[in-house]
């Protein structure tokens, strides 16, 4: 009786600790809405057009300017083609190409939760639809609640 | 006596219960590392070691030019390859490293072709941190790349799931 006793408590906490670690793993994917996140700099000031492009798709997350207050990291890469003499008199395109690549990192786990890649050839907006892009794609990652 | 064998049973399927999620990635990860021990020559007949790359493995991605590291992480997620990206590498059980080149449409090109697409070539290789020995490599090369750098990307994680579920050849 004394055994049952120790023994069933015992059982309960083991399985009680391995649905937690589970739970755990998934919680460590998502992007909740209000988390602080801090935008890694990124070349041709690209991280100046993603920012305003979180605030116009008003997105639910708060921007931060110290690494260290944050929970998240966005870091990333873009490149911008600009339409070169040939360009314009061969092909009557002043549009520039623009490629942009973006990562979402959960600072407390060290795991990426998101990432995304947009390439627009003859961009009409030039990097702003790229960061756009990048943001709508946030908001939906937020939204989805995965 | 009945009292004791039932509580017995319970404490082994709990203790299994507590277990199962670690040997689980143990045992892929045997998997691998047994099959080290091939390498070495088998009398006369070297054989072909092939490490596995199994599902949920942590990998680090290190930089690459171009920021192509991205575009490889970006191309994971929408391919849904069952990987878990870290960013620190002490954390990761493999580490993927490569090389990335983009050659940008010139006039000519425009002039005598009538495209704008750049020609992208890539290749990365997948090591196991704690064997050494590389998982999984694969290099590709798009003439004409109709989405730049997001294309080799995507065509690296696909060749990766493929790594993953076997499917590789």
């Amino acid at each position: 009786m004394r055994i049952q006793k120790i023994a069933l408590p015992l059982v309960l906490l083991m399985a009680l600790l391995t649905c937690s670690a589970n739970g755990q793993e998934t919680a460590s994917m998502v992007l909740p809405a209000g988390s602080k996140v801090f935008v890694a700099p990124m070349e041709n000031n690209f991280t100046k057009y993603l920012k305003d492009a979180i605030r116009k798709k008003k997105i639910l997350l708060t921007l931060v300017s110290d690494m260290t207050q944050a929970e998240f990291e966005i870091a990333g890469h873009s490149d911008s083609q600009k339409a070169s003499t040939a360009k314009k008199l061969i092909r009557l395109d002043w549009h520039s190409n623009e490629q942009a690549s973006i990562q979402i990192a959960n600072l407390t786990t060290g795991t990426v939760v998101f990432a995304y890649s947009v390439n627009k050839a003859s961009s009409a907006h030039g990097q702003k639809s790229t960061a756009e892009a990048c943001a709508k794609h946030i908001k939906e990652k937020i939204e989805s609640g995965k | 006596m009945f009292n004791r064998v039932f509580i017995l049973i319970a404490l082994i399927a709990g203790l299994c219960a507590c277990l199962a999620g670690p040997m689980r990635g143990q045992e892929t990860q045997t998997t691998g590392s047994s099959a080290l021990p091939q390498n070495n020559l088998t009398g006369n007949t070297p054989v072909l070691v092939e490490e596995a790359l199994p599902p949920g493995a942590r990998l680090y991605i290190s930089p690459i030019q171009n920021g192509f590291e991205t575009y490889i992480i970006a191309g994971l997620q929408k391919k849904n390859v069952p990987l878990v990206i870290v960013i620190d590498r002490t954390k990761a059980d493999y580490e993927l490293t490569g090389v990335s080149e983009t050659d940008k449409a010139g006039w000519a090109k425009m002039l005598f072709m009538n495209s704008q697409q750049s020609n992208e070539s890539a290749s990365i290789k997948i090591v196991n941190l704690k064997t050494g020995a590389v998982a999984f490599a694969y290099s590709v090369n798009k003439t004409n790349s109709v989405r730049g750098k997001q294309s080799a990307g995507e065509a690296v994680a696909k060749h990766i799931k493929e790594k993953i579920e076997n499917r590789y050849h």
